[in-house]
């Protein structure tokens, strides 16, 4: 092909092309490619299938580049290796969110949010003190609109979200509907 | 030269100098023209397109005749997600033509600043890059793969939650 087109027109080839594979495969065709495609690719990250090897793999990709892209990120059903994995899991879990700053919407599964909440709970009774989810997504992702994971921690202490506006838990515990309400700070 | 009631055609001059009269209407699809239409009033003289040559224009031309009476198109979707990569029928038609073509349709959309003819090109490439593997997408456009073995492993792995489906 003797015709190449402009930087800008790839640019809305590639947003056009809405399959995560596709935009992959595109990401090793060349340097170019990879440069102009990368922040598409991650711009959503949607894993059908969790497992300790691929968090371990996305908790350290930089930012710059990749994760600064992320507006969207779902962690889809978790396949738990051994038992003892819980801690490294939600470990590498919040790693990742803390290089997701521009993330808008989160959505963890079932499996995946028991993990970490059974991790949390075991930190927390063993160190006192311990980081939990909403804990981090406040402080991590300040411009977090929509949000859902299951279950809400009883100790959870109840976060301030600046910019949620949805929120989806499975099961809610016994706050009174004034703390629930105070979740959602109106600044 | 009146400054009256614009004329309802206006001619074209395409870079290989070929002059192509066009419906007014037609040629105000795309926004170039008529904002050059707009600022420079309408002196009956043809309007230079310096970067199509007669082919590509004849081709454009038959899109925005096809197209004068779409509504203008409605803001930029916020959500990216939701794009889709439906075509129309008779887009799809239209778009049947060599590559060589059809990326010199894209470049005269995206110069002659035609939104939705653009938005056709890019997305019928779209439709010939999904399902297929980088060596394959390499052999379509003719792109030279420039990565050491150990780089695309290395972008492999990265990018293995991906590719996973």
């Amino acid at each position: 092909m003797s015709t190449a087109l402009p930087n800008e027109v790839y640019l809305v080839v590639f947003g056009h092309v809405n399959a995560t594979p596709s935009l992959a495969a595109v990401c090793r065709v060349s340097k170019y490619f990879h440069a102009l495609c990368t922040p598409i690719l991650y711009r959503d990250v949607y894993v059908q299938h969790i497992t300790l090897r691929v968090l371990r793999i996305l908790s350290q990709l930089p930012v710059k580049s990749r994760l600064c892209y992320t507006r969207h990120l779902t962690l889809g059903r978790y396949m738990q290796i051994s038992e003892n994995e819980s801690a490294e899991t939600t470990h590498a879990v919040f790693v990742m969110l803390a290089k997701m700053q521009g993330l808008r919407s989160i959505e963890i599964s079932v499996e995946l949010s028991n993990c970490i909440a059974s991790a949390t709970y075991s930190a927390k009774k063993r160190f006192g003190d311990a980081p939990d989810l909403p804990a981090m997504l406040v402080e991590r992702c300040p411009r977090l609109r929509h949000a859902s994971f299951h279950p809400w921690l009883y100790d959870t202490k109840v976060p301030r979200f600046r910019n949620l506006r949805t929120l989806n838990i499975a099961h809610i515990p016994d706050y009174s509907p004034t703390l629930i309400g105070d979740l959602f700070l109106r600044e | 030269m009146s400054s009256g009631t614009p004329s309802s055609t206006i001619t074209l001059t395409s870079s290989d100098g070929v002059d192509v009269t066009v419906e007014r209407q037609v040629a105000e699809r795309s926004v170039l023209i008529k904002n050059m239409l707009e600022d420079l009033g309408d002196s009956g003289e043809a309007i230079p397109v310096p970067n199509v040559n007669e082919a590509v224009l004849k081709k454009v031309i038959e899109w925005c005749t096809h197209h004068k009476l779409d509504p203008p198109s409605a803001g930029d979707d916020d959500d990216s997600r939701r794009k889709t990569t439906d075509i129309d029928e008779w887009d799809q038609k239209f778009m049947q033509v060599d590559q060589e073509m059809l990326f010199e349709i894209i470049l005269a959309a995206n110069y002659l600043d035609i939104k939705a003819l653009l938005d056709v090109g890019c997305k019928t490439v779209a439709n010939m890059i999904k399902g297929k593997s980088p060596e394959e997408i390499r052999k379509t456009f003719n792109i030279q793969n420039d990565f050491t073995p150990e780089e695309e492993d290395q972008i492999r792995r990265e990018n293995e939650w991906a590719e996973d489906r």
